[in-house]
């Protein structure tokens, strides 16, 4: 498994888990369906709510090219502290791909940032990922009530953490690869 | 006691209030870099990209006879799209409930005039005071964000308080009969 930075020819796919994965999501908002000459034209010139958020997207691939997922990291206002979120396609979940990339994120963003906390939210019902954040060294903060609209109804999240001392030193991007 | 947008010619308040260093006290720094009179002026009339993006909305607190006591604020915290509060008083003015009045009839006011389900505010753990006054205001406490906000030379844990709209049920200063 390896991550990598989107690049314009991964549009595709990224619009593909966005319109296709978003209305079948148990746990995650159905986002604003865009289509792929919107996606485009955002790539190529972010908007100002995506300058403010300093998102940047990453592909998880098989070690054979074939993209099974995002992780994203980006920058909340106006605290500005560092979250996290990741999607797999629904054939490759429960293989531990989540897990992985995540914590390679986490590692990417302790060793190459200035940050004191990674942080990221679950929906309070999706205990997948909750465990995805517990073996990735993720604590649970608290339950911010009502957070995102789900499946028509406004839904408890998780807010989890890993502080950079809990993190200690990087599982995945050690010194000998 | 009232509330009122901030208008231009409190600008002189906002300035003595944000560049003086011992008005924030042991729970807060100064929120944004010391800015002079004429920078803070220029942010009024051009507000920069990230007060834009947070809808960042300040009111003056002032006693009946006008005198400023404070600023109460609400913004939007990003991308989520949730609303929160703060404020802040001068030091004359502080322990003498005036922080949950305000707090109170900003609550009553966003919740009468936006389509919001949640209002939130966060505090310095240490912060007792301020706990009182988002308790009394009917806000009740989710969780602790670890080392949200660098305090006086050390990162700081932050409670997250929250009062959803049918916690809050109806205005409390804000009623339709105004009391005399």
């Amino acid at each position: 498994m390896n991550l990598r930075v989107i690049e314009s020819d991964d549009i595709d796919f990224e619009v593909g888990c966005h319109n296709d994965g978003g209305f079948c999501a148990d746990y995650i908002p159905i986002e604003e369906q865009m289509s792929k000459s919107e996606w485009m034209k955002s790539f190529d010139n972010p908007t100002e709510f995506q300058k403010m958020l300093g998102l940047k997207m990453f592909i998880i691939q098989k070690k054979d090219g074939t993209r099974i997922g995002l992780v994203h990291h980006r920058t909340n206002q106006p605290y500005g502290t560092m979250e996290i979120g990741y999607f797999l396609l629904p054939s490759e979940r429960g293989k531990g791909y989540g897990t992985e990339a995540v914590q390679l994120m986490v590692d990417y963003l302790f060793l190459s940032k200035d940050i004191v906390r990674i942080e990221a939210t679950t929906n309070v019902g999706n205990k997948a990922s909750q465990r995805v954040l517990e073996k990735a060294g993720f604590r649970i903060e608290g339950t911010i009530r009502k957070l995102t609209l789900v499946r028509g109804v406004w839904t408890d999240h998780y807010l989890h953490s890993i502080l950079r001392e809990e993190w200690k030193e990087p599982k995945i991007l050690t010194k000998t690869a | 006691m009232n509330l009122r947008v901030l208008e231009r010619d409190d600008i002189d308040f906002l300035a003595e209030c944000f560049n003086n260093m011992y008005f924030w006290g042991e729970y807060s720094n100064p929120v944004f870099e010391q800015t002079s009179k004429s920078g803070l002026m220029q942010n009024f009339d051009n507000p920069p990209n990230i007060a834009i993006s947070i809808e960042w909305k300040k009111f003056i607190v002032q006693k009946k006879d006008g005198n400023r006591m404070g600023f109460v604020w609400h913004f939007i915290n990003q991308p989520y799209g949730v609303m929160e509060i703060g404020c802040f008083f001068v030091p004359s003015e502080r322990g003498k409930g005036y922080g949950a009045e305000a707090t109170q009839l900003m609550v009553d006011y966003l919740f009468l005039s936006k389509n919001i389900g949640r209002i939130q505010a966060c505090t310095n753990v240490r912060n007792k005071t301020a706990q009182k006054v988002l308790e009394k205001a009917g806000l009740k406490i989710e969780g602790t964000i670890r080392k949200l906000l660098f305090v006086r030379g050390a990162w700081t844990d932050y409670h997250l308080y929250s009062i959803l709209r049918e916690e809050w049920k109806e205005p409390k200063i804000l009623t339709r009969t105004e009391k005399k």
